[in-house]
């Protein structure tokens, strides 16, 4: 008789819990297979301070958003063509604008990059503080988390860069409008993780009830693996499953070690004595922003693949930041460079750095495509990933015709395929809000400054 | 050289300078109230000009970085100027030679009622001269609330109008009734039924800032016994809150009839 797994089956040892990947043996029967509906699972990812392809030159050269509307659009003169592979995956929408992200008094002007992020996912005016009264709206990925049904980790918040500064960060702001992108209520900002040492354990480590600090302690050694403390309970549930269950978890453990290894090797790298570009960056957080980012995006592939969390928000930059990313093709640090003048050649410098970032996802959304899911679809089919920001253009620091773009079908719930242009003067919130009902938040009738919504499978 | 660095190290908002400008042509009173005024350089650096006119004659501040320096003027047809003194600006790199101390300077431009917007320059004694684009400070939008109240979900409004299970708790056993509620717009009508209070009929609001508050009487063995409860929705869609009553003050939770 088939032995069946719960889905909440993990495998324990020396207090470390590792979570399983959908297997087989959790729904023997292929009837019942067929029957399992996958979870949607969310990732935002805030990409901050606009866009090249925001400017009027960008508009016109349509370096964001492609020039034909609906479903033959073409992606190449766009930031965006490093995802033509999965043109068929994206919701384009164009055209909207942030407007609680502007100044609304006189003390606001110029605090735009100090009020953008937590406008991004909440469409929310923060309130301008510096003390712990902060405000600004329920975000949205923190809606749907209470919606996604329950897993141990209700949602995931990591970033890239550094974001551990206090108290007020500039126009009369405090900080946590800039570090945080998640809200768990107007009042709530999450704090995001930066270092990939901390989300591994957070997901896979030995660090929840009745770990001991020996566990602790052996999970960090550069030379074991996590793994080895699972052994035995590994080998004993192996013998338990049919050959194509064995290969799945073999290869699904494989990922964990394998993304473990990376982590060690960056932390003795990190804490050889050797000069760090990141002096001041914890030993986990590589000093390469590929390798960063690609690390994170496979730790979020590997808690939805195991069922950890169905919500991830990522923030993959500060809107101040000087660093330079080599990959680009541009060698001008991010902040200046976004601050181009408006002068032609220098916007097509700054579009560089954004066509890089989009090309990142492009990394992500190949690991969720080559991930099977419980009904045999895959990850990419079931997910959502949300990539914007609340800036438009850089330079002069508005929040007009912001980049953004969905990929993923979401359970079969978003065609993909398509670019959507709003009308000039549309609030983004709509689209939000279009995405929100998609996710089963059919009830709300508004989100931020939202003053209709978007059929995101629309302009076909 | 660029204020693409530029920090303001200090502000000495030192008395404004008038200048001597010969009043002539139309006034457009529009031109007062608060201008985002972007000085175009390397770097856009967004400042606040705020504006009072009076017949012809302008008086404001203009702030970078939240630090005011007072500037007068005048306005004559769609041209202003505005003279300033006290701006203290340095930074590092090319920067070198921009003044250390206290500057006048001189913003003057075209104003356009039509587009509502400024054009111009700014003009930085013994430094350089700059573009200047104003927009006028927008609107905050309809349908965005004022920053939202602690605990509601207020950015994202839901329409409360169902059925709905709700749980009083007394003192640690609930008393559980059906709730049902009618919303237009921000008025919410409806009943609650229990056992022990019979049908109570409660009238109240949805407020914006994501409060609930709905108020009735329960009649039991012929006497009226007042009834507020207070609340707000949660992320996960439920309601709870306070309910306020002879009986003193009491938790209540309410989801959703599926």
């Amino acid at each position: 008789m088939a032995h069946i797994l719960s889905r909440r089956t993990v495998l324990r040892g020396l207090g470390a819990a590792v979570a399983l990947p959908w297997l087989d043996a959790m729904a023997p029967a292929r009837a019942a297979a067929q029957a399992v509906r996958p979870p949607v699972r969310l990732i935002a990812l805030e990409m901050v301070h606009g866009a090249a392809g925001s400017t009027a030159f960008g508009v016109q050269e349509h370096m964001w958003a492609p020039a034909a509307t609906g479903t033959s659009f073409d992606l190449a003169p766009t930031s965006l063509r490093a995802l033509a592979p999965f043109q068929d995956a994206l919701t384009i929408v164009s055209n909207t604008d942030c407007a609680n992200a502007e100044a609304f008094e006189a003390g606001e002007i110029g605090g735009d990059h100090f009020r953008s992020s937590a406008v991004f996912l909440t469409q929310a005016h923060p309130k301008r503080t510096e003390g712990a009264d902060v405000e600004a709206g329920t975000s949205l990925d923190q809606l749907y988390a209470a919606r996604a049904g329950d897993t141990p980790v209700p949602s995931l918040q990591l970033c890239i860069e550094p974001i551990d500064q206090a108290g007020g960060c500039g126009y009369g702001y405090s900080c946590v409008y800039t570090d945080s992108i998640s809200w768990a209520s107007p009042t709530r900002p999450l704090p995001m993780v930066r270092d990939p040492r901390v989300a591994f354990d957070q997901l896979f480590g030995a660090f929840g009830a009745g770990a001991t600090p020996e566990a602790r302690r052996e999970s960090r050694a550069v030379d074991r693996s996590i793994l080895d403390m699972i052994l035995a309970s590994a080998q004993s549930l192996r013998a338990r499953l049919g050959a194509a269950d064995r290969a799945r978890l073999s290869e699904y453990l494989d990922h964990v070690r394998e993304i473990e290894r990376r982590l060690q090797a960056v932390e003795a790298r990190n804490l050889s004595g050797e000069t760090r570009a990141l002096p001041a960056a914890p030993a986990g957080v590589p000093d390469d922003f590929d390798e960063h980012v690609r690390m994170m995006f496979d730790l979020q592939r590997l808690a939805f693949e195991s069922d950890l969390t169905r919500v991830v928000s990522f923030k993959l930059g500060r809107d101040n930041s000087n660093r330079v990313y080599p990959g680009s093709g541009c060698d001008g640090p991010f902040h200046p460079v976004s601050h181009h003048g408006g002068r032609e050649e220098k916007i097509r410098e700054f579009e560089k750095i954004n066509a890089y970032h989009v090309s990142q996802v492009a990394y992500l959304l190949g690991r969720l495509r080559d991930t099977r899911d419980a009904d045999g679809t895959s990850l990419l089919d079931n997910s959502v990933v949300l990539y914007g920001s609340a800036m438009g253009d850089s330079n002069r620091h508005n929040h007009r015709k912001v980049p953004f773009f969905l990929a993923g079908h979401a359970g079969g719930r978003l065609r993909g395929g398509t670019h959507i242009r709003a009308r000039s003067g549309t609030p983004l919130a709509n689209a939000m809000l279009g995405l929100l009902r998609t996710l089963g938040l059919e009830e709300l009738n508004q989100f931020g400054d939202s003053d209709g919504v978007i059929d995101l499978n629309g302009e076909r | 050289m660029s204020l693409r660095h530029m920090t303001v190290a200090a502000v000495l908002a030192a008395s404004a300078v008038v200048p001597a400008v010969a009043a002539a042509g139309s006034v457009q009173s529009t031109i007062a109230g608060t201008w985002k005024l972007s000085i175009i350089a390397d770097h856009a650096v967004p400042t606040a000009l705020v504006l009072e006119l009076a017949g012809d004659r302008l008086t404001g501040t203009l702030s970078i970085m939240n630090k005011p320096v007072a500037v007068a003027g005048q306005l004559t047809g769609d041209d202003f100027r505005v003279d300033g003194s006290g701006l203290a600006v340095s930074g590092p790199g090319d920067h070198g030679n921009m003044p250390q101390k206290g500057v006048n300077f001189t913003i003057k431009g075209r104003y356009d009622a039509e587009e509502n917007t400024l054009a111009g320059t700014i003009a930085i004694e013994g430094g350089p001269t700059f573009k200047v684009e104003g927009e006028r400070l927008r609107a905050r939008p309809t349908g965005a609330p004022a920053p939202p109240a602690a605990g509601a979900a207020a950015s994202a409004r839901v329409d409360l109008s169902g059925a709905w299970t709700m749980g009083i708790d007394q003192d640690g056993t609930v008393m559980d009734g059906a709730l049902t509620l009618e919303q237009a717009g921000q008025t919410l009508t409806g009943k609650f039924q229990n056992d022990h209070l019979g049908d109570v009929v409660l009238e109240g609001t949805f407020a914006s800032s994501g409060l609930v508050t709905l108020k009735g009487s329960a009649v039991v063995s012929g006497t009226s016994y007042p009834m507020t409860f207070t609340g707000t929705v949660q992320p996960d869609g439920s309601l709870s809150g306070e309910l306020a009553s002879v009986m003193g003050t009491r938790p209540w939770t309410a989801h959703r009839v599926k």
